[in-house]
Formats: C-alpha cells, sequence, structure tokens
C-alpha cells in the first residue's frame, strides 16, 4: 500500500506542475474502472462524457490544491464521479417521460438446437456444483439462489442469525465460482 | 502491474458477496465502489458472480427439477440413525473408537483372571476329603512294612501307587480298607538315602475318584 500512495503523490505533484506524461498515467490507471462503474449505472451512450467530465473535475481540484497527497486517491475520484452521476440521472429523468422503449424485440424466439444444447449442458454443470457443496452450505444456497427467500425469511425458516447466513450464502458463493471456474462455463454465459 | 494478480484485501471477497446480496449500508457501499475502481480482479469477479446467478435464476425450474430427480434417483431414503452418521462422521468415528477401547478394556480384565477349571466340582469334593498317610511318613529307621491312612465314607476301593525319585512308577496296587502290606520284592527294591513317593485315591462303587491324596514322601535312612 506504501508504494501505491507513494507513485500517488507522484502523479499529483507532477499534475500540479504541469506534466502531461502524469496526467496520460492517472487517466490509464483509473480508466477502465471508471468506465466499468458507469456502465452498469447508466446506459452505454452517456459512459463516455461522465468518464471525460468526471478526470476534467478532478484535473480541475488537483491545480487548485483541494486534493491532499497522503490520502488514497481513489475516494476522491469516486467522489467527484457520484456527483457527476447525479447530476445525470437527474438531467435523464426530465427526458424520459418522452422516451419510450420498443419491445418488440423480446417477443422473438432466438434459441436455436445448439444454445439450447449448450444451456442445458451448463444447467447439468451448475447443479453438480451445487450438490457437491456441504450439506449446510447447499440448504442455504438453494432456498436463497433457487428457491428465492430473502435473507430474513431464511433466517426466521432455519433459527439461524442473518450474519451466519450472510457467511454461508458467502462460502457458498466461493466453493460455486471456484467450481465453475475449473471447467470454464463461462465461455459465453 | 499488481492488478493482474489477486486482490490482496481478504476483506473485499466478503464485502463484494454482500454487496451482490445488497445488504450493504450506504457507506459500506461507497467504500467498495471505491475499490472497485482500482482493483480489476474484483471487477472481474463480480462479472462472473452476476453473470453465473442471472443464468441460475433464469433457468432455476430446470435446476430445482435436476436437484429433486437426482435425489429421488439415485439416493434411496435413509433412515435417521444412518443419516446422522453421515453428517457427523467424525464424532462418530472417534465415539466409536473409544467405545471399542473400553470394550477390549473389560475384556482383558474378566478373562485375564485365572481360567476357570472345567471339573470345577469335582475337584472341589477332593480337595475338600483330602486322604491323610499316617504311615510311612517322614524319616524313617526301617524299612517300611504297612502303608495306613485315614477311613473316607463311601469309598468302596483305594488305588495306592509308589514312585520313585525319578517319577517312575514302582508299584500300584488296590485294596478295600485302609491299609495294605507292602510286598517283599518291594520292601527289597526301597534303598537307603532316596526319596519315595506315595499318592492315594478313593473310589466310589461306580468308579468315580472320590477323593485324592497329596503327595507324601519318605526317606529310608539312618541319619537323624
Amino acid at each position: 500500500m506504501r508504494e501505491i500512495s507513494k507513485q500517488e503523490t507522484k502523479l499529483i505533484q507532477g499534475i500540479m506542475n504541469g506534466e502531461k506524461n502524469a496526467e496520460i498515467e492517472l487517466i490509464k490507471r483509473f480508466k477502465k474502472g471508471l468506465i466499468w462503474l458507469s456502465k452498469r449505472k447508466v446506459e452505454n451512450d452517456q459512459v463516455d462524457d461522465i468518464v471525460q467530465e468526471t478526470f476534467k473535475n478532478l484535473f480541475k481540484s488537483i491545480r487548485r490544491g483541494i486534493i491532499k497527497p497522503g490520502i488514497p486517491l481513489k475516494d476522491y475520484i469516486f467522489g467527484i464521479f457520484k456527483k457527476v452521476l447525479a447530476e445525470y440521472i437527474e438531467a435523464k429523468k426530465k427526458d424520459e417521460i418522452i422516451m419510450n422503449k420498443d419491445n418488440s424485440d423480446d417477443f422473438i424466439d432466438k434459441r436455436t438446437p445448439e444454445i439450447e444444447y449448450l444451456r442445458k449442458e451448463k444447467i447439468d454443470l451448475i447443479t453438480k456444483c451445487i450438490e457437491s457443496l456441504p450439506k449446510k452450505y447447499q440448504e442455504i444456497v438453494v432456498l436463497h439462489y433457487l428457491e428465492g427467500y430473502s435473507v430474513k425469511e431464511i433466517s426466521a425458516l432455519t433459527n439461524l442469525s442473518i450474519g451466519t447466513i450472510c457467511y454461508r450464502l458467502h462460502i457458498g458463493r466461493k466453493k460455486i465460482l471456484k467450481k465453475a471456474n475449473k471447467k470454464l462455463i463461462f465461455a459465453d454465459l | 502491474m499488481k492488478k493482474e494478480k489477486k486482490c490482496k484485501d481478504n476483506k473485499m471477497s466478503k464485502l463484494l458477496t454482500y454487496y451482490y446480496l445488497g445488504i450493504l449500508s450506504s457507506q459500506e457501499k461507497d467504500a467498495f465502489e471505491a475499490h472497485l475502481i482500482e482493483c480489476s480482479s474484483c471487477r472481474k469477479e463480480l462479472d462472473l458472480t452476476e453473470k453465473l446467478f442471472s443464468f441460475i435464476n433464469n433457468n432455476r425450474e430446470e435446476i430445482i427439477a435436476h436437484l429433486k430427480r437426482k435425489e429421488i434417483g439415485f439416493k434411496p431414503a435413509r433412515s435417521k440413525v444412518i443419516n446422522f452418521l453421515i453428517d457427523r462422521k467424525l464424532t462418530v468415528g472417534i465415539s466409536l473408537l473409544i467405545f471399542c477401547f473400553f470394550i477390549i478394556c473389560i475384556y482383558y480384565f474378566l478373562f485375564l483372571k485365572k481360567p476357570i477349571p472345567l471339573n470345577e466340582n469335582i475337584y472341589q469334593e477332593i480337595r475338600g476329603e483330602n486322604i491323610k498317610i499316617y504311615q510311612p511318613a517322614g524319616k524313617i529307621k526301617n524299612i517300611p512294612q504297612f502303608i495306613r491312612w485315614n477311613e473316607i465314607k463311601g469309598a468302596e476301593y483305594y488305588l495306592i501307587q509308589l514312585k520313585d525319585e525319578n517319577d517312575k512308577i514302582i508299584w500300584s496296587a488296590l485294596s478295600h480298607e485302609n491299609e495294605i502290606k507292602i510286598p517283599s520284592f518291594i520292601q527289597e527294591k526301597i534303598k537307603r538315602e532316596e526319596n519315595y513317593y506315595l499318592k492315594i485315591k478313593a473310589f466310589s462303587s461306580d468308579g468315580r475318584i472320590i477323593s485324592e491324596s497329596k503327595v507324601f514322601n519318605f526317606l529310608f535312612t539312618s541319619r537323624f
């Protein structure tokens, strides 16, 4: 962690001195994460705008001297990103009333025999993964992910505390992911 | 650089699950999202989990059917005891080991004592009424003429055996009374300074041993 903070202070000082290389390096570092995060929150068209604006605001605040070295840079970036995102979402709400999605695509059946076969194979593998779990994890995983009970409902059903159920779900998720990763069923889910 | 490797923060994988479940508080959520900007491995993992569990969610009816079919098809219904044994293999195993150990201990305590003889009753009778030989006994000056012993109730006849030092029977005889005369050819055989052993058994009329004497010895000697 110390190395990273040293690098960050170097970057911040470089930007304050007006070096272009430092700016490029900073953008390289956080670009992927920001794009990924904004894709989850807004539609694809606005992603680039949001990322650009956050970097713009970041450089501004660095040059003004608001950001001090010592505190991790990711927290600053996330704060700026949140503000930008909130503005965009408010602007989008006004347009949403006018926009109307065409749902015509949903009614076309895209399934072919090949895709159907692959799907069945994946289902088989996943059932094997779930079966291989120890019983106490398996019960709760089945209850939550398959039967659709919420955590509170499960705690009422099984007389376990919410903490233990969350922990068991966590372990179950990890084990299933590990096994599924080994069998490479994620190639095109 | 380091981003390609696994996420070193162990807390984060737990937070990831909770983030996916949607039970984090807003502060923790912000902290985790800030971490996501930096860490590529966590991003990958979250993508994978979302893909996997959305797939499971879409096909959950089929998966449930698969699970149930396997339960019905391959696992015959077990009793509660066997289920308990399978669930807690370790505890059951250890308790079984201790149980076996105790059984072995008890077995040894019971049977390492002296084995009980089969014909105990007969021996008890015999030991109860031992024949005592009055004559000859201990050191004697002259060559013995008679052998005498105490009378026993219900005895039909007695068997007398005379042995020398090498445990060889020199003479044996039957008598109906509680004394017998040693014949002269046996008297000649008895030498000085040598031990001789006498044993007498009493028989009833059915031919069963009623009583038995200990081994008595006598010594024909001139020294006292």
